[in-house]
């Protein structure tokens, strides 16, 4: 009994280990507001973002939102915030760089319009700094 | 049945208590024990022995000895863990190569990758002017 019960803990934690953004706040934006349908959700796993440096590719896109889903997203989001290394919150964006995992890099971007919402969790070896770059020169 | 019936089974219920029945003999035995005849107290005791002998073989036959239960146990043991290990690496590898776009909680066929780029240049590079 006690070696099933061992078995299904390991089996259990390397199954959530998976699931990254396990225990963050925005866990739930994922969650609750992916199935909407004004709602787009992309993930990508490391096989796809080797060229990045990146290991996990989380967003939700969200057109036209509702001054509720707003008003959800940003709560979630400064929840995750108050634990983040490194806020950068522009007139644009909010980038926020969270404790390592595991020696990963975990990252929360950020940005709400009137004309959609972007909420990204990125994990990967990729600084911030490199994420930045790579991305405004594609531009 | 007759005297010299019960007699010739007596002297096979000697016999069974030498053990030099055959298994045919002790087959019709047991028939014979199990019927109206041979409920007369002289063969109670072989009749004692013989279902004693069943029974014991009955309840010790289904069950494997405990080493070979601890032996059946590490099969099962070795066979769950690598079904588990299969399991694990089919799903880490899944993971690592999941590419997936899901628009109203439904899965789409488009480019997450593309998808991808372009939510970045917006995060980075708005089109639109920001709201917040």
């Amino acid at each position: 009994m006690k070696r099933t019960l061992f078995l299904i803990v390991i089996f259990q934690s390397l199954c959530l280990g998976t699931l990254a953004q396990k225990g963050l706040a925005v866990q739930s934006a994922f969650d609750e507001l992916a199935v909407e349908k004004n709602a787009t959700e992309v993930l990508l796993g490391a096989g796809r973002l080797k060229e990045y440096r990146l290991s996990l590719f989380h967003s939700l896109e969200i057109k036209r939102p509702s001054a509720g889903q707003r008003r959800r997203i940003d709560a979630l989001v400064q929840k995750d915030a108050a634990q983040a290394l490194l806020h950068e919150e522009t007139a644009g964006h909010c980038l926020y760089e969270l404790p390592q995992r595991g020696g990963t890099h975990c990252y929360i971007f950020y940005r709400c319009t009137e004309q959609y919402i972007i909420l990204m969790y990125i994990e990967g070896k990729a600084t911030l700094k490199q994420i930045k770059s790579y991305f405004l020169k594609q531009s | 049945m007759t005297q010299h019936d019960l007699s010739y089974w007596e002297h096979l219920a000697e016999r069974y208590f030498q053990a030099e029945t055959t298994d045919e003999e002790e087959s019709l035995l047991r028939a014979f024990l199990c019927s109206k005849e041979a409920q007369d107290p002289r063969f109670d005791e072989v009749r004692a022995t013989v279902a004693y002998l069943h029974v014991s073989r009955q309840s010790l036959t289904p069950h494997a000895s405990p080493g070979r239960r601890e032996a059946g146990g590490l099969l099962l043991a070795i066979a769950a863990s690598l079904c588990l290990a299969f399991f694990l690496g089919w799903y880490q590898y899944r993971q690592h190569n999941i590419s997936r776009v899901r628009v109203a909680g439904e899965n789409v066929e488009a480019d997450a990758s593309l998808l991808m780029q372009r939510q970045m240049a917006e995060m980075f590079n708005p089109t639109d002017p920001a709201d917040r």
